[in-house]
């Protein structure tokens, strides 16, 4: 018996059938042979569910379906119990607030963090309102990251924030936060008309977005808000080149009454193509059915297209940063969806940028939509004392895999 | 048919139902002969192309790689997947079936599992090598790198310098 010398094709098609980040690193652990061939076949990598709450934090895997206990990344204990409120590729994701330094109420801060590298950046709490002076934010909804942070290379983190103002800015290494300005000392009653008058469905950074480069603001009445900031700011300062608001509406018109109430709007990016994902949600507050629309440029319009165009891939829902994934194998299209019922008020309204920040927070409307309606494949309880839930982005590089190899070396000594 | 000329189809079909019940010999790197259908033989794309190739369909087809009890074991898949095209459910639900215990069998046997993965991908049949290619996928799912090499025999083989390696990249990552 030879399985070590299986030939290459054979262990790429093993791989095939071991959709999961653990399972591929025990596999590489193996032998050389199976090594370098690991290496040379990466697969795209479904997120994790990432379930934090103030005792313990668990992931789940999409790909197999299992809750990894043993292999997760681990939290810095200072951030156990905070609430998360973003996400990012290559495993960082962002704390509403973390304790810095001495843990008095006052001195906490909001985050990113690198669950994979320990690496954190701790955001200003201060907004420059130039009126004059500055002003402590409000709670943060959402975190926005225009990419992964880095000391070397210019970044933007976009908030979306309660109350007024609503959406903010900032970049790194700047010690407060600034609103959308064109000129850095923009007056607090100009700067004011740059604020998304609507309220705000989701924002999300594209680099080369068929609008331009920038963060890409979705309103309720499904209207495009994007804020460019200018790359070559004076340091310690954050201008946008261009606000640009484009009025896009259904094309052709609905006529046809939704499948349900809206519960809110989420953007991705597939293909170089901008498309827009409406959640319906039933009387009794469960998610029914989606609507995907592709923004067309001639005319400016949303176009419903059918999950179809999503062959092979599958689209993770999350506000700030929703991620399709191309699978690469045959798959059939899915969305996955996280409990969003925080974005109905009592009323039983959706109010779009409604977002919980107390717990506990409901986790129960979780799931995949495919072609056969919704499939509750994914936990659904128990609700979270700390933190909504978000996905996980693992690494899309060998990175992660070397990070579990390490781990099974550890064992063995 | 949806379109084209019914007569010119059913010529085709008749070609094809005639091609498909030649006869093929197919010869173990023992000098054990197997006579199977041509629908069976087809399964396999490399025999396939052969045969389309205008290949020596009357000589038959030595395999040098195969040897009898593995080529018995492929025979035994192709006949059951090339012989008979599954139309309703039953017959799907069958064929399923057939697969299932097919390669429970093959995973009680590790060295067995390893002679067909290696005849399936040497004569290409795409489906009896999705078949074991998961089936040792299964194997390795949830195990460690050391129950895996238990499972199928393998020998570490990784040296110090490769896991010095593995820690450095860790690390700079």
């Amino acid at each position: 018996m030879a399985w070590a010398e299986l030939p290459k094709e054979c262990l790429a098609g093993i791989l095939r059938y071991l959709p999961c980040l653990p399972d591929k690193a025990m596999f590489s652990g193996v032998c050389r042979r199976w090594r370098s061939v690991a290496s040379a076949h990466l697969t795209p990598m479904q997120p994790w569910l990432f379930m934090p709450s103030a005792t313990a934090i668990s992931f789940f895997c999409v790909a197999c379906e299992r809750t990894h206990h043993h292999q997760s990344p681990r939290l810095p204990d200072d951030a156990r119990g905070a609430r998360f409120c973003g996400t990012f590729l290559e495993c960082w994701v962002a704390a509403a607030e973390i304790p810095y330094d001495e843990p008095l109420p006052w001195n906490r801060f909001p985050a990113l963090l690198n669950l994979r590298t320990g690496e954190r950046v701790l955001l200003p709490r201060h907004l420059r309102t130039n009126n004059p002076g500055s002003t402590a934010i409000n709670r943060i909804q959402t975190l926005v990251l225009s990419d992964s942070p880095s000391q070397t290379y210019r970044y933007w983190v976009a908030a979306v924030v309660s109350g007024k103002p609503n959406l903010m800015f900032w970049s790194n290494n700047m010690n407060e936060w600034a609103p959308p300005m064109l000129k850095w000392d923009s007056g607090f009653k100009i700067w004011q008309k740059m604020l998304p008058k609507d309220p705000i469905e989701d924002v999300k950074y594209f680099y080369g977005g068929p609008l331009g480069g920038g963060f890409y603001v979705l309103n309720n009445k499904e209207d495009l808000l994007v804020y460019t900031p200018k790359a070559d700011d004076e340091h310690g300062e954050l201008t946008m080149s261009s606000v640009k608001k484009f009025e896009v509406r259904r094309n052709p018109r609905s006529t046809m009454p939704g499948p349900g109430e809206v519960l809110g709007r989420y953007l991705v990016e597939s293909q170089g193509d901008l498309a827009m994902v409406v959640r319906f949600f039933s009387t009794e507050k469960a998610t029914l059915a989606f609507d995907v629309f592709k923004l067309e440029l001639e005319p400016l319009s949303w176009k419903k297209i059918t999950l179809d165009a999503f062959t092979d891939r599958r689209i993770f829902l999350v506000r700030g940063f929703s991620m399709v994934v191309e699978m690469r194998n045959p798959c059939l299209p899915s969305i996955y969806f996280l409990d969003d019922s925080a974005r109905i008020d009592g009323a039983g309204a959706s109010t779009s940028q409604a977002q919980q920040v107390q717990g506990p927070f409901p986790c129960g409307d979780t799931g995949r939509c495919c072609e056969q309606g919704i499939v509750r494949c994914l936990p659904r309880e128990p609700p979270s004392d700390s933190s909504p839930w978000t996905w996980f982005y693992l690494p899309q590089n060998d990175g992660l895999r070397e990070w579990y190899e390490m781990h099974v070396f550890k064992q063995q000594e | 048919m949806a379109s084209g000329s019914g007569a010119a189809a059913a010529a085709a079909d008749a070609e094809e139902k005639e091609s498909g019940s030649r006869m093929i010999t197919l010869t173990s790197n023992e000098g054990k002969a197997f006579v199977v259908t041509e629908a069976s033989a087809r399964q396999s794309a490399t025999i396939r192309s052969m045969v389309d190739d205008g290949g020596c369909v009357d000589k038959g087809f030595p395999l040098p790689n195969v040897d009898s009890k593995t080529l018995a074991r492929v025979i035994q898949y192709s006949d059951e997947h090339g012989n008979k095209e599954p139309h309703t459910v039953d017959e799907r639900a069958a064929l399923a079936k057939f697969d299932r215990d097919f390669i429970a069998e093959l995973d009680a046997d590790k060295a067995f599992l390893y002679d067909v993965t290696m005849a399936a991908n040497y004569l290409h049949i795409q489906g009896l090598l999705a078949l074991t290619t998961q089936c040792v996928a299964d194997t390795i799912k949830g195990k460690t790198p050391e129950e895996i090499r238990t499972a199928f025999g393998i020998e570490y083989d990784l040296t110090a310098q490769d896991e010095k390696e593995i820690k450095e990249e860790d690390t700079h990552a």
